[in-house]
């Protein structure tokens, strides 16, 4: 019940004052999704969508457009926006993200319809819309159900039946696939459906060059399993100067729920605890609408999340290594020490064919339509060869 | 018939319709009554069965036994997911892979090399991961991966054969094991060996390697036959051209250790994130090599992991995650040490802290025979320890908790032990033989000690109480200590109550005893209104409108504090100053002359506050909090205030008033009006210098408040808990603390106003004492709700599980871990259970309040029928 009423009323109506992007959906609303949320997934009205997004878009915005509607779209954005500087910096460096032209082109069949209900991943809420919302313009008569309270709500979703795709922002646990087998006889399937790049946050007025994940190991963990020497509490740890030396760190993150907070906690805190002053937040937008108002914050959230107001800092993955700037090129090459997958688990047993629902709407996230969406809440798609392995576990047939 | 004198006849008999109402109410209350306790009784009940299985221990059964299907003793042993199917890598280098269904218990299905041509002479930890790496005799390494496959048949490739089994019945079809799983299900069990090339690291036999990963670099550690240790990085290239190496390969040698050691080391293991490589000898010597940087790895330390002569170790083998390493001893006792960073000793810059070192943390107790083989289980912290005289405990490490107990049935030597991955089942190897045991310790984590007692987890450099239930790995350790939850709920309601009470107290005082019988009727009904609000729009407002604005004004919200009832007061004394007959006339509107101080108060408070900031605060009270600047000195005068103040109102009415009393008689109303202004100004500045000189003393004898009820700033914090929650609960202390007031009898006050007390003398000797019973009743409701009050704690606390009793720090209560926790805890799992523990402990913590208020409250009501 809590974290049902912090997600509907705390980000919907605060945090996403002037950021539309981010405002997840009321759980319990697949009506209420169809309109907070933008008109995206709909071709006749690209460049009214992002222009509403406002500056909270700095890949998809920043990048070379795919098709002539987005640069519009992506033209007035940058003319709109003069602060959104810090954020196209990230995606200038890069080549761009394209969808993998291998990518099959989504097109629609008869006979779908019913309701998608998708419990799981906060870092996937925004995707999970995208997508439900751009399947929603094939066929419009499909009700969507979006909740999104951390990848740890998705199992018993899925065990319990209450939903039919658990987004996931960490692989099951092998426990958590036990409990799911136990009640079902097999396993439940994972589909890597995109590619995140955690990102570190700072204010954007911190002049932090990078961080090793030792140093934010000493500045997350309590344990320092990563090694390092001396807990970090201050700026002045890290060799900032001037008035930031005496500020003391305030520390954001995720609730236990997130699978968020579990990655980077097995891959940035070396398997450590956090410290207890690391603040829970419920909401991947809420941590970064917090470091936006607090000079002195860091925290971590998908790169999906990323905003003018914060910056992502470059990462080390060796105490002697150089930063690496987390940019899409970097994710896809693996240099980015924090890059992982999105995963969509689905309750297939596996020999038997999927409802056409499911089916259609996995083949939609594996078409170029649905990866496209992919781009534009931040994230990097997947390539074909993902995508058709994904699209056969599940019993569909490639093309 | 007897009439009466109204010439009616009196209905003497009850109508039916009465009686039959009667019946029917009496029915309908005896039920409603009875069908309450038995509703609470059964959330009750509800409650301890839904927790008593946390306690309920585990069993162990022998199952089966059968004849081993090789002779020599297993390097290692696994069982997959499933429990139809295992692996041993047997010393002469080869792999089995044999059968666990019922009936074919340990049948080998078949048996290859892991490699043709090369010797086998070394294999990496098992762990849960299904990478391994190989060593073999001619000094190459090959990394590979060993794991079980199950997949289900397509419907086309089930044969009649299959079709002939019965539900959960297994055969073996060509290299694999099929089982039957459901009625139209068949899942094919497979072993897949995938070696990758060699890589010659050592000119001699590898004789021991292990394995770990870094994100994109794969550590190798390995002691060759000439008495050299290696480190070898493997780093993934991605971008392989066909043909090219996927590794880059870099080996370099180990420095010896120091310390003189004796033979060859008989085991060697690299954490599981690559920054640590352990060596251990026969002796009990360990080494351990830091590899934090790994082009300059260097001896960390050398320990004794057996400190007693004459003992040495037996068995060695390290927990899932590979951070707890267990070393099993000749002596029969099990330790469990992992690297710990010490407390630094100094916090000033410059101080070096304490290398981190190993520790002994744990210690599993044994029988009195040699352990001779160690099994960690591959998800939870269970381990399976087999003991030179056939014995097999099943401890948790967590807690140092022996689980279960039980004896092999041969009673020799346990010589290979395998937990299954979802701790059902154990497969102990011993004597030739392999026995099947049933295992069932569904929650090892939890006992009453591990609850509410320090315990000392992974990593940690001291046993202490943590809350983190939930991880994102299967190598999580859960941290359920209760105490910090519980300590979180206790000091919501202590804080919460500190605002409240004396809020409430006084307001109910004031309006039944002072303040005009119209005017209250309208008042009451208005507080009454607060308690209406929603607690969750409290907390909505708590955490984000009032938190943010605390943050802001903090010093001038607690110079307010103490400004606002100064402000107040000093208009009381000036309002005596008034002409008599002017207070006479403006006496109606008093209320409202008072109500008007308020916005005084608050404005000097606001101008003030930056001022005593600088004063008190060094000029930022937020770095002051945080212990960076200043003397505690302003901390203690703001703390020891409200004190001091009591200290002078206790000497005015003790010493100074009888003083003036007698000499007041012949003044005139004037002269009374200043003496009182002037007592009132001596005492509010005799209080500051009170408090002044005190608080200079605490400093100077070197107490510092920072760090105990005060401390770094948090923006959700206790304050703003206790400001919301006061509004929460101030309403019921209000109504029912007025009742209580309003119902004392009426004669007790007019004897005593009569006899020449002033209404507030009346006040505090008369009313109060009498109707104590219903003050202290009010307070304990106003205690039973700040316990149970979950949203606005949730909102506006921070959840952080913290043991501060620091005012501006958060904290985590008992109920607003349950609203948080619950919809990611799988029913009936641990976590699922130990939430309704928390409910429990939640339940019997107001229970046992509300029992010992309500034998208080008898007791001062028995004092008020006295009278």
């Amino acid at each position: 019940m809590a974290r049902l009423f912090w997600s509907s009323c705390l980000l919907a109506s605060i945090f996403a004052v002037g950021c539309n992007q981010n405002s997840p959906i009321a759980p319990a609303g697949g009506p209420s999704a169809a309109t907070t949320g933008q008109s995206a997934g709909s071709p006749s009205q690209p460049a009214a969508a992002t222009t509403a997004s406002e500056d909270n878009q700095p890949p998809a915005g920043a990048q070379p457009p795919v098709d002539g509607e987005q640069a519009a779209g992506g033209d007035q954005l940058a003319a709109n926006t003069a602060d959104s500087a810090v954020a196209d910096d990230a995606a200038d460096g890069g080549m761009g993200v394209k969808v993998d032209v291998d990518l099959p082109e989504y097109k629609a069949t008869e006979g779908v319809s019913g309701t998608i209900k998708s419990i799981g991943s906060d870092s996937m809420n925004n995707l999970m819309t995208f997508w439900t919302q751009g399947f929603q313009t094939f066929y419009p008569n499909v009700q969507l159900e979006v909740e999104g309270k951390g990848s740890a709500t998705a199992p018993p979703a899925l065990i319990a039946g209450t939903a039919n795709f658990g987004p996931m922002s960490r692989e099951m646990k092998k426990k958590e696939a036990d409990e799911f087998e136990s009640k079902y006889g097999y396993q439940p399937t994972a589909l890597r459906t995109s590619i995140d790049m955690l990102a570190v946050y700072v204010h954007k007025d911190n002049p932090i060059e990078g961080l090793t994940l030792q140093q934010i190991d000493a500045i997350f963990s309590k344990n320092r399993k990563g090694g390092y020497s001396k807990d970090i509490a201050t700026w002045g740890q890290l060799n900032l100067s001037g008035t930031w030396a005496d500020q003391a760190i305030s520390l954001y993150g995720r609730n236990s729920a997130s699978g968020t907070n579990g990655y980077f906690k097995e891959h940035a805190l070396f398997g450590g605890d956090y410290k207890d002053s690391v603040k829970q937040l419920p909401g991947s937008a809420s941590v970064v609408q917090q470091i936006a108002t607090n000079r002195n914050a860091i925290g971590y959230s998908g790169i999906g999340y990323m905003t003018a107001d914060v910056r992502a800092v470059p990462l080390s993955a060796e105490d002697d290594g150089d930063f690496v700037p987390a940019v899409p090129e970097k994710g896809f090459s693996g240099e980015y020490p924090l890059s992982r997958y999105l995963y969509l688990y689905v309750n297939y047993e596996p020999g038997s064919d999927l409802d056409p629902l499911r089916r259609e709407f996995i083949r939609y996230i594996f078409s170029s339509q649905g990866q496209q969406q992919v781009i534009k809440d931040g994230y990097l798609p997947v390539d074909a060869q993902t995508a058709r392995a994904a699209l056969e576990s599940v019993g569909i047939a490639g093309k | 018939m007897p009439t009466t004198f109204t010439g009616r006849t009196r209905q003497r008999r009850t109508k039916w319709t009465v009686r039959a109402a009667d019946v029917a109410a009496h029915g309908l209350i005896v039920a409603g009554g009875i069908g309450t306790i038995v509703a609470v009784s059964m959330v009750c009940v509800f409650l301890v069965w839904s927790v008593l299985p946390l306690f309920s221990g585990g069993s162990i059964d022998a199952v089966q036994q059968v004849a081993a299907p090789w002779t020599q003793a297993p390097l290692r042993l696994t069982v997959n997911e499933h429990g139809v199917a295992g692996w041993a890598l047997l010393p002469d280098g080869s792999l089995d892979y044999f059968r666990l269904d019922r009936g074919h218990e340990g049948e080998s299905v078949w048996r290859q090399e892991i490699a043709s041509g090369a010797k086998l002479t070394s294999v990496s930890a098992p762990i849960a991961e299904e990478r391994i790496a190989f060593g073999f005799a001619d000094g190459t390494i090959r990394l590979g991966e060993l794991a079980f496959r199950a997949q289900f048949l397509p419907q086309q490739a089930i044969t009649d054969e299959l079709r002939r089994l019965e539900i959960g019945a297994a055969t073996q079809v060509d290299h694999a094991v099929v089982e039957r799983a459901a009625e139209s299900q068949f899942r094919r069990h497979e072993l897949a060996l995938k070696s990758e090339a060699p890589l010659p690291i050592a000119q001699a036999a590898i004789e021991l390697v292990d394995v770990g990963w870094r994100s994109s670099t794969t550590v190798v550690g390995s002691y060759a036959a000439d008495g050299q240790l290696r480190l070898s990085t493997l780093k993934a290239v991605r971008s392989t051209k066909p043909g090219e190496a996927p590794f880059k390969v870099r080996t370099i040698e180990l420095p010896k250790p120091a310390r003189a050691v004796v033979g060859k080391p008989i085991a060697l293991f690299v954490s599981g994130v690559g920054d640590n490589m352990f060596v251990v000898w026969k002796d009990g010597t360990l080494v351990r090599y830091d590899l934090q940087s790994i082009s300059k790895p260097h001896i960390a330390e050398e320990i004794d992991l057996v400190p007693a002569a004459g003992d040495s170790v037996t068995a060695i083998n390290m927990l899932v995650g590979k951070a707890t390493l267990i070393v099993g001893d000749s002596g029969g006792q099990v330790h469990g040490w992992f690297r710990a960073n010490r407390p630094t000793t100094g916090a000033e810059e410059g101080v070096e802290p304490e290398m981190p070192r190993l520790v002994d943390a744990h210690l599993l107790a044994g029988p009195q025979a040699a352990v001779t083989s160690l099994a960690p289980s591959t998800r939870t912290r269970t381990l399976a320890a087999g003991y030179a005289d056939g014995k097999v405990r099943v401890f948790c490490v967590t807690n140092d908790a022996l689980l279960v107990e039980t004896t092999a049935a041969k009673q020799s030597e346990i010589n290979a032990l395998a937990i299954y991955p979802r701790d059902d089942a154990l497969l102990a190897c011993g004597g030739g033989r392999l026995d099947l045991f049933h295992l069932d310790v569904p929650h090892p984590e939890v006992s009453l000690t591990s609850l509410f007692l320090p315990v000392w987890y992974e990593g940690y450099d001291a046993p202490s109480h943590e809350w983190q239930s939930s991880g994102g790995t299967d190598n999580f350790e859960p941290k359920l200590g209760m105490t910090k939850l519980v300590f979180g709920t206790f000091k919501a309601t202590v804080y919460s109550l500190l605002m409240a009470v004396p809020l409430a107290l006084l307001a109910a005082i004031y309006t039944s005893e002072f303040l005009h019988k119209p005017t209250r009727s309208r008042i009451k009904p208005t507080i009454e209104l607060m308690a209406s609000l929603p607690s969750v729009v409290l907390g909505f407002i708590g955490a984000l409108v009032l938190a943010p604005v605390i943050e802001r004004s903090l010093p001038a919200i607690l110079v307010g504090i103490v400004c606002v009832p100064l402000t107040l007061l000093a208009a009381a004394f000036i309002w005596q100053l008034l002409p008599k007959n002017w207070r006479v006339r403006l006496n109606p509107w008093r209320f409202i002359f008072m109500c008007l101080t308020l916005p005084v108060g608050v404005w000097l408070a606001s101008v003030l506050g930056r001022p005593v900031e600088k004063l008190l605060f060094s000029g930022d009270i937020m770095l002051w909090l945080s212990g960076r600047i200043g003397t505690g000195a302003g901390g203690w005068m703001l703390l020891l205030l409200p004190m001091s103040m009591l200290v002078s109102a206790w000497i005015l009415g003790n010493y100074i008033n009888p003083l003036l009393r007698s000499r007041s008689a012949e003044w005139g109303d004037t002269r009374t009006a200043v003496v009182e202004l002037a007592k009132f100004v001596v005492a509010a500045v005799f209080s500051f210098g009170f408090a002044l000189g005190l608080s200079w003393t605490l400093t100077a004898a070197g107490f510092d408040p920072r760090g105990t009820f005060v401390g770094t700033y948090e923006q959700l914090n206790a304050l703003v808990v206790g400001f919301v929650m006061g509004f929460a609960i101030i309403p019921i202390i209000y109504t029912i603390a007025e009742d209580a007031l309003s119902t004392v009898p009426e004669h007790l006050r007019s004897a005593s106003l009569g006899a020449g007390a002033t209404p507030w003398q009346t006040a505090v000797r008369i009313i109060i004492p009498t109707a104590m019973s219903g003050l202290f009743s009010a307070v304990m409701i106003g205690l039973g709700r700040a316990v149970g009050e979950t949203m606005i704690v949730l909102m506006a606390a921070g959840n952080t599980p913290v043991l501060d009793l620091n005012i501006f720090n958060g904290f985590r209560t008992l109920s607003g871990n349950i609203a948080e926790e619950l919809p990611e805890a799988v029913k009936d799992s641990t976590h699922y259970r130990t939430l309704f523990l928390a409910a429990l402990v939640l339940f019997a913590l107001t229970f046992i309040l509300n029992t010992i208020a309500e034998q208080v409250r008898q007791r001062f009501r028995k004092r008020a029928f006295q009278l």
